[in-house]
């Protein structure tokens, strides 16, 4: 059995139990109030279409020989899910669902800038070493699924700020 | 549409967006949103800002 597989399929494995474990948090729904859990249902539903929506392109672009022979499914698969991480993220934070009343947006900050670092980190040892991101002239799970880390959770942290200057000018006013 | 009602009543308490969510058990991005008519409360929220305000739903949230 091959070994990347088996990574694969831990990681998803992994992001299926975070899943379930923060739907079970939330059906708790403490911390949130009644805008909120509005706004993170719609939430969720465009995360959910949006899901549906790359699994379908997917699945299209690797009927097509060219380009299966340059990317493999594994990070197809991870990119999906990156991507709905991310529009999920965005639009709750957006829509001042995504933390909870009285919860510091400053420790989401923290948790991002700790994913991005070591991931970048990695992948500019990558680039120094074989001075490509590429594996065999692939897009691969390895070193390709770090990128997608730092993007996601890049564009998260933005938001996150953009978020913050924007709360704190209509405190003001 | 915007609340100018909700806007008034809380200015008139000397209350700001914050101690207004905090009185009602909101955040203040909720009465924020309520203000800015980007968002319909419920029927429990309402009754909240208004027992808060002292103010009647017609006062409130009744249109003219």
């Amino acid at each position: 059995m091959d070994l990347s597989n088996v990574v694969i399929a831990v990681v998803i494995l992994a992001c299926i139990v975070m899943v379930l474990l923060a739907t079970r948090y939330t059906t708790d729904q403490k911390g949130f109030d009644e805008m909120q859990l509005k706004k993170r249902g719609d939430a969720f539903r465009i995360g959910f279409f949006t899901l549906l929506a790359c699994v379908l392109l997917m699945l299209f672009l690797n009927s097509l020989d060219s380009f299966a022979e340059k990317v493999t499914v594994d990070f197809m698969l991870i990119a999906s899910i990156m991507i709905t991480a991310c529009v999920f993220g965005v639009y709750s934070i957006w829509k001042d669902a995504f933390f909870r009343m009285n919860e510091n947006p400053k420790t989401y900050l923290g948790i991002c800038f700790a994913v991005v670092f070591p991931n970048a980190i990695v992948l500019i040892g990558e680039l120094k070493q074989h001075g490509t991101l590429l594996k065999d002239g692939k897009v691969t799970f390895t070193p390709c699924g770090n990128l997608l880390n730092v993007v996601t959770f890049t564009i998260i942290a933005i938001t996150i700020i953009i978020k913050m200057i924007v709360n704190r000018r209509e405190e003001k006013e | 549409m915007k609340n100018l009602k909700l806007k008034a009543a809380r200015a008139a308490m000397d209350m700001s967006q914050e101690q207004l969510a905090d009185a009602c058990g909101v955040s203040r991005q909720t009465i924020s949103a309520i203000e800015k008519g980007d968002y319909n409360p419920t029927i429990n929220l309402c009754i909240a800002i208004c027992k808060v305000l002292g103010k009647t739903l017609d006062e409130l949230f009744w249109g003219d």
